[in-house]
């Protein structure tokens, strides 16, 4: 029996995730074919410790594209907006200008059946249930980017009222440490 | 990404090897042309992803595509050399308990 692990997407505007003093900011125009490349721009800087052989790139790239792709509809005159800091840890805000992530609580209920096939050992209703299908979802979608981020972002995953921007942080026990006298 | 088709095993498997980054950009193509590849029938499919060092969600989205297909049809898809990031998002999406493994030469690993 696999243990029933569920995680939720959060609502809280006001959460500390979205304190962004002192976070630097950038902004890029919505070009799905430079999701990568805005990526790397934001990251250019970081600790190499944090970057874990590309999991936090691929992870920021996830928030990114989401943004680009489902928030701005790929129109390069939407701004997608992000404040980052990767002191001590690995901290992002990122915002769009669309209509937000409208099917949060339909995710949420996506994820717990997911998750309860998974501890049921029931792999024929987990395969059919591994990728979230929203009204919104493409063909090229890969339907799943939550589900790892809702582990990945060990310190919190936590969108604002209008679920257009999402606030994150991760964690890193062994950077924290050689970072912690700076 | 590139793929090559590298042949049958000994075990009947057409090995094809991915290498470099599965993403956004190649996880569409690469969808179509093994879904393509496949066909309608039952088919044996050996994944090397021992060169692919970049894996995201548009990437697994794929690979449990070509695992929903191979259900329908009653194909098998086996994987071989996953390791490092991509190990690790496989794991972090559940994903990595749907897929079996083998060794390079094709033995349970």
């Amino acid at each position: 029996m696999i243990p029933l692990i569920v995680r939720q997407l959060i609502v809280d505007e006001r959460n500390e995730l979205f304190d962004a003093q002192g976070m630097k900011y950038a902004e890029f125009p919505s070009e799905y074919s430079k999701v990568r490349e805005y990526t790397a721009k934001v990251l250019a800087e970081c600790p190499a410790a944090f970057l874990e052989g590309g999991l936090l790139e691929q992870q920021l790239s996830e928030l990114i594209k989401n943004g680009i792709k489902h928030g701005n509809r790929c129109e390069p005159s939407k701004a997608l907006k992000v404040w980052y800091d990767l002191r001590k840890r690995a901290r992002f805000i990122v915002e769009d200008e669309g209509n937000g992530f409208t099917n949060l609580d339909e995710w949420n209920d996506f994820y717990r059946r997911r998750q309860t096939a998974l501890s049921e050992n029931d792999f024929d209703a987990f395969l059919s249930l591994a990728s979230y299908r929203g009204p919104n979802s493409a063909e090229d979608d890969g339907g799943n980017s939550l589900v790892a981020a809702l582990e990945y972002w060990n310190g919190g995953i936590i969108y604002n009222d209008t679920h257009n921007k999402v606030g994150v942080v991760r964690w890193f026990s062994s950077g924290s440490t050689k970072l912690s006298g700076k | 990404m590139e793929w090559t088709d590298i042949g049958f095993d000994d075990h009947g498997y057409q090995v094809i090897k991915l290498s470099g980054d599965f993403d956004l950009y190649s996880a569409p193509s690469f969808t179509r042309a093994i879904t393509e590849l496949m066909g309608s029938g039952a088919y044996k499919l050996k994944l090397d992803l021992a060169e692919v060092r970049y894996l995201d969600s548009s990437g697994v989205g794929s690979l449990i595509k070509l695992l929903q297909s191979a259900k329908h049809s009653g194909s098998a898809i086996v994987f071989c050399g996953i390791s490092g990031a991509p190990r690790r998002i496989l794991q972090m999406s559940n994903i990595l308990l749907l897929m079996k493994e083998v060794d390079q030469a094709g033995g349970d690993s």
